[in-house]
């Protein structure tokens, strides 16, 4: 909870200063709200689309078109498996599962905005950073764990519509490709997004 | 104003999206059923029909010295469980023998119940809104039991030990699940449970 309230007094603070028009210099910060598809090696433990992600973004205008920045989400993917039998090498496990990987990218973004001056500006960017991820397999009353860093790379597109100065809707699709590991498997999902943004 | 409304939306999106729908996990005891089957991949079942079995259920209490005498589980239960095996022994083609000698491998079941406890405890409330007029008080704690229940049959070769004196245990079966004092579907959870560890093991079939 504390965190939280750290967040919320935070962007208080700075939804309270005054609005600037996105431009050269200007801060952009935004909450957004993903839906995300599993793909890849995440997609065959599970298959369930994720409708519990959150991100928070931060961009700052280097010029007209160009931003840098850093977004930190957090994404849960879960499905639960009907009583069903497993097997691996010799051994045969069955009962119901409950499976969970929850993701937490933590990157760094540039990118291009198009028509920053319009109330519609499309941005296209790359983001590298990490992905931490924690996979969790509940079965019968026992819990098992993994908790994996991984590099990641990560394209997006978007739209800002942007009706008042200082505030802008925005959608997007970030493709968050996960490096498997020695000990994990790569994470692979497409996030689309939605969000609030907020331009001093 | 309209920073003070845009806040107050803020703040809402925030609440909603962090606040919202967290998944919930078991909605039923029996979904915490677990079965677990395990063998020896260099046995050959194939041609060792002959087996026997006790008529009672060990009760795996963890605390007899050697030499004391075992406990069983209730009989009502020894014989539910003993039953069900040998229905599933007879329906993967083996033979129940009463010569122990005749036989080419003995199936010991036994059981054992484990208590588990959980405590949460409630920080929200350590320091208080009051602080420090009320001061602070201890964390609001709430304690959970559940008592799990673990049937396990192993299948040893008759005649064959290992030079440290173990068993030879070509197959071992577990089932472990919540035990529901008020539920009335228990029996059927636990035969449920053995046919599927046989079921599970086509290996076993002569």
């Amino acid at each position: 909870m504390k965190k939280i309230y750290l967040i919320v007094i935070a962007l208080i603070i700075f939804v309270g200063r005054p609005a600037k028009a996105q431009e050269a210099g200007s801060n952009l910060v935004s909450l957004q709200y993903s839906v995300s598809f599993s793909l890849g090696d995440l997609n065959d433990y599970i298959k369930k689309v994720s409708a519990l992600g959150i991100l928070i973004d931060y961009r700052f205008m280097a010029n007209d078109n160009i931003y840098a920045g850093v977004e930190l989400g957090g994404n849960l993917f879960y499905e639960k498996k009907d009583y069903a039998s497993y097997t691996r090498e010799t051994m045969t496990l069955t009962g119901v599962q409950w499976r969970y990987v929850s993701t937490m990218p933590l990157i760094v973004n540039v990118g291009y905005v198009f028509n920053p001056a319009s109330d519609f500006s499309p941005y296209a960017g790359i983001g590298l950073g990490t992905l931490y991820h924690e996979v969790e397999l509940d079965v019968g009353i026992y819990e098992f764990t993994q908790n994996q860093w991984q590099f990641a790379v990560k394209p997006e597109l978007g739209v800002i519509y942007k009706p008042m100065p200082e505030i802008g809707i925005l959608l997007g699709a970030k493709s968050y490709n996960g490096f498997k590991t020695d000990n994990s498997k790569a994470i692979n999902y497409i996030a689309l997004n939605i969000g609030i943004v907020w331009i001093e | 104003m309209k920073t003070k409304l845009t806040t107050h939306l803020f703040l809402l999106g925030i609440c909603i999206l962090i606040s919202g729908c967290y998944p919930y996990s078991t909605a039923y005891v029996d979904e915490l059923d677990l079965v677990i089957t395990d063998y020896d991949p260099a046995f050959t079942f194939t041609g060792h029909q002959n087996y026997a079995i006790p008529d009672s259920v060990v009760k795996i209490t963890g605390n007899k010295a050697a030499g004391d005498p075992p406990v069983f589980i209730q009989p009502a239960y020894s014989a539910l469980i003993i039953n069900r095996i040998k229905s599933n022994m007879a329906s993967l083609g083996y033979t129940l023998v009463t010569d122990i000698t005749q036989a080419n491998v003995i199936l010991f079941p036994s059981a054992l119940e484990t208590t588990y406890a959980e405590y949460y405890y409630d920080y929200y409330y350590y320091w208080g809104w009051y602080y420090p007029y009320g001061g602070w008080y201890y964390p609001y704690q709430t304690v959970t039991t559940y008592t799990t229940g673990t049937l396990l049959m192993n299948m040893v070769v008759a005649g064959q030990t290992s030079a440290s004196g173990n068993l030879h245990v070509a197959w071992t079966g577990l089932i472990n699940g919540v035990l529901d004092y008020y539920g009335g579907d228990g029996d059927s959870r636990l035969t449920k449970a053995i046919d599927q560890a046989f079921t599970q093991s086509s290996y076993l079939h002569q």
